[in-house]
Parts: structure tokens; C-alpha cells; sequence
């Protein structure tokens, strides 16, 4: 499954990031949003609907001066990262946890919408190696590209890739 | 689709997984959230503020060391000598004799300043009663506010001795501060439980001794005092008032 595979209520346009020198106008979102949700699954803990994170990058956009970003797609998803980082660091995980002891699931009165093994994911990995491993084992995005839209060097990024790897492939060989 | 990867194969049905929105909704909703600013680039992520660089803060602290001393070297006025009096040594404060002794025994004196305060040295307030000293305090007939302060020195000498106990302080307005003497709830109170007045070791609790302190009262615009003597030599009274330094 590529991101390009998952129903939209409009076609997805595949290829190069979309460059907007406006903030996002309604169309372009329309076409950007199946990838963005998609990264914000992958980034979003398990509490959290990705959707919402999705908004909340698109409102940081729409308050942003005109002419202000070079990349819509690149400025949304750092804004998602960066979010999940703020959330997890305060609220996120002392609301996650009140949740699993009150009902001992991973979302309120609801089952998990994954798989087992998927779930896992979000387990091991942190947000920040979830997003590396996604951009470049599924969207297949060159390692620079990564690193500028994560803000690190190619270097980190391949190290951090390497190293969540090592951690799912030795939680996978535990189970 | 298979991917090269367990892991890539797990992402990529993890993010194919959940509910989706409309986007159009999505989008005019967060058009009507959205508030214009003057952002510039992606939100950025709560960090910790990096430490301040040691040449700013050198520079902070010569910035608060030059303002002192420049504060220190203006001339100090009325207000901000009142501040802080000077405690009292051995010998009294004779900075300004600005009261004539006919004011001492019952004319009303005018003081030059105003607001003014006036020191009292080597007053024994031990005699003053509590309703007086409380008159003092919370302002009343004029008063700013007083302060008493003890002679922790053992050997300082009292001028008067037990019989300045009529010492009294009319204001301007003849309202005379009310309380009697002597006022040994007071002394006990505020005097004889003091360390200084232990360590003066020339007086008791009751009061009837208690020697060596400073009265300094703080008037209002156009005050004036006027010491009254009951029981009190002249020459005692009159030497206080000589004494009495007007800041």
C-alpha cells in the first residue's frame, strides 16, 4: 500500500512536493491532505486521531504570511513532528495513560483501528524514527530530502533509521 | 503492496489505518480557526531557552553595578534620609538644633520643613503609653509614622533618668496624643522583652528605668511639635530639646 493507493475523495497527484508560495488554498490541501494523514498516523501516538493533527498543522499554515513558504507539504508535516514532540513532552502522555487505567484500552470505549502487530509500532518507536522509517521505506524519499524535512543532517537520519530498525527488528524477533 | 521491509510493510498499513475527513470541511474549518501572525516558519518545538552567553551577562551585571552607584552618588533628600535614621550611638545626634527652647516647654513650634522628622534622642519612651505609641504608629494627628530605636550599647548614659516620665508630644492641631504615664503594658511589651533593652541592663520589665532609645516622629506637611514637661527639670527638658535633630 502507497499513500497514492488510499481512498480520497479526490485523486492524489504523486511526484514532486507541491510548492506553494501562498499559504494552502483549499484545492491544494484537498490534493495534499490523503499523504498528510497518512504521516500523521504513522507520527501520532496511539490517543490521538490523526486528523486532528492534520488541522492543527493546516491552521499554523493559514497563519502564516504570504509568501512565507516554499514548500506547503514540507511546512505541514514538520508542523505535525513538532507538534507530536510538544504533545507527547506535556499533556499526551499523562492523558494516554489516565485512559489506559480507566479503561484499559488504547483509545476511550474503543478498540485499536490496527492490527496487533502494527500496534507495536507505536510502542517501540518514537515519532521522530517512525517518521524516517516511513519516508523512506514507503514513500521512498532520498535521505535528503528526509533530513530537510526533519530538520537533521543526512547522517543522523540514516543513523536514526538504522537504529529504529535494529529496535523493531529485535522486538519483532521477541515476539 | 509489498514492501522491502517488515518494518515498511508495518508502517505503511499503519498508516493506511483509521478514519478520514473530508478535506473541504477540514479546510474551512481551519480557515475560520486560523488567525493571521507574523509566523515566518514552522512551528517550532517547546525547547528550553538556551543559557544566556556569559559576555550578556557580564554585561547585565556592570549595567546594575554602574546604576547603583550612580543612585548612591545622588544627594540623598528628606525622604530617603527618613528612610533609614541612624541608630543610635553613645552620643546623641545634634546634626541640626532647630527647635528654640521656648518650644519646649509649651509653644507650638513651627518647623521649618514639612514634611520633617524630628529625633528625639535618649527619650525614655519607656514611658509613653501603648495608646500613644499606637497614635504614633498608625498616623493619626498628623503623624507619618515613628520608629523607636534601641541603644544596644550597655553603658550608654540616660540624660534624665526615671523623671522624664511627663514627656508628651502635642501636635499642631492641639490634638494631644492621648495616653498617660507611665505605661508599663508597653514597656513590657515593646521594651522590656527587647535584647537591646537587656543588654542597656539599667532598667526592669515594669519599665520604671527604661532608658536610652530614640523617638523619632515623622510629621505631615505644615506639622509642628510641642513638647510639654510634667515632673521633668527644665534644664533636662530643655537639653533634650536641644538635642532634637530635625532631618
Amino acid at each position: 500500500v502507497t499513500p497514492t493507493d488510499m481512498p480520497t475523495t479526490t485523486e492524489v497527484t504523486s511526484g514532486p512536493e507541491v510548492a506553494l508560495g501562498d499559504p494552502v488554498s483549499a484545492r491544494d490541501f484537498v490534493r495534499l491532505y490523503p499523504r498528510l494523514r497518512a504521516f500523521a498516523r504513522v507520527i501520532v501516538d496511539a490517543d490521538m486521531d490523526p486528523n486532528d493533527l492534520v488541522h492543527d498543522a493546516l491552521v499554523a499554515v493559514l497563519q502564516t504570511r504570504s509568501g512565507q513558504i516554499e514548500n506547503a507539504e514540507q511546512y505541514l508535516r514538520r508542523t505535525m513532528l513538532n507538534r507530536v514532540r510538544t504533545l507527547r513532552r506535556s499533556a499526551g502522555n499523562q492523558r494516554r495513560h489516565l485512559r489506559l487505567v480507566a479503561d484499559g484500552s488504547n483509545r476511550a470505549g474503543e478498540a485499536p483501528d490496527y492490527p496487533s502487530d502494527v500496534g507495536a509500532l507505536l510502542e517501540v518507536l518514537t515519532p521522530q524514527e517512525r517518521a524516517v522509517l516511513y519516508l523512506l521505506d514507503v514513500e521512498r524519499m532520498p535521505v535528503a530530502e528526509v533530513a530537510s524535512l526533519i530538520g537533521d543532517s543526512a547522517v543522523a537520519i540514516r543513523s536514526r533509521a538504522s537504529r529504529a530498525r535494529r529496535k523493531m527488528r529485535r522486538h519483532l524477533e521477541e515476539e | 503492496v509489498e514492501h522491502d521491509s517488515p518494518v515498511g510493510d508495518l508502517l505503511a498499513r499503519l498508516a493506511d489505518s483509521g478514519p478520514r475527513r473530508d478535506p473541504v470541511a477540514m479546510y474551512e474549518r481551519a480557515q475560520g480557526e486560523a488567525v493571521p501572525s507574523y509566523a515566518t516558519s514552522p512551528a517550532p518545538s517547546r525547547r528550553r531557552p538556551k543559557a544566556m552567553p556569559l559576555v550578556v551577562a557580564a554585561a547585565c551585571v556592570l549595567a546594575i553595578a554602574c546604576a547603583v552607584v550612580l543612585l548612591q552618588s545622588q544627594p540623598t533628600g528628606l525622604d530617603s534620609g527618613a528612610e533609614k535614621p541612624p541608630s543610635p550611638g553613645p552620643t546623641p545626634p545634634t546634626v541640626q538644633v532647630s527647635l528654640p527652647p521656648g518650644c519646649v516647654l509649651s509653644a507650638a513650634c513651627d518647623l521649618p520643613r514639612s514634611p520633617v522628622r524630628v529625633v528625639l534622642p535618649w527619650v525614655p519612651v519607656g514611658y509613653l503609653k501603648a495608646p500613644f505609641r499606637d497614635q504614633l504608629m498608625s498616623g493619626r494627628n498628623g503623624v507619618v509614622s515613628s520608629e523607636i530605636y534601641y541603644a544596644a550599647e550597655p553603658d550608654v548614659p540616660s540624660p534624665s533618668g526615671p523623671v522624664a516620665r511627663a514627656i508628651r508630644v502635642v501636635l499642631s492641631d492641639n490634638r494631644v496624643p492621648t495616653g498617660q504615664l507611665p505605661g508599663a503594658d508597653w514597656v513590657d511589651d515593646h521594651i522590656g522583652s527587647h535584647p537591646a533593652r537587656k543588654d542597656a541592663g539599667t532598667g526592669t520589665a515594669d519599665g520604671q528605668s527604661a532608658n536610652v532609645s530614640t523617638l523619632i516622629v515623622d510629621l505631615g506637611p505644615g506639622g509642628s511639635l510641642t513638647f510639654i514637661g510634667q515632673g521633668l527639670p527644665i534644664d533636662d527638658l530643655v537639653k533634650m530639646a536641644e538635642r532634637a535633630a530635625v532631618l
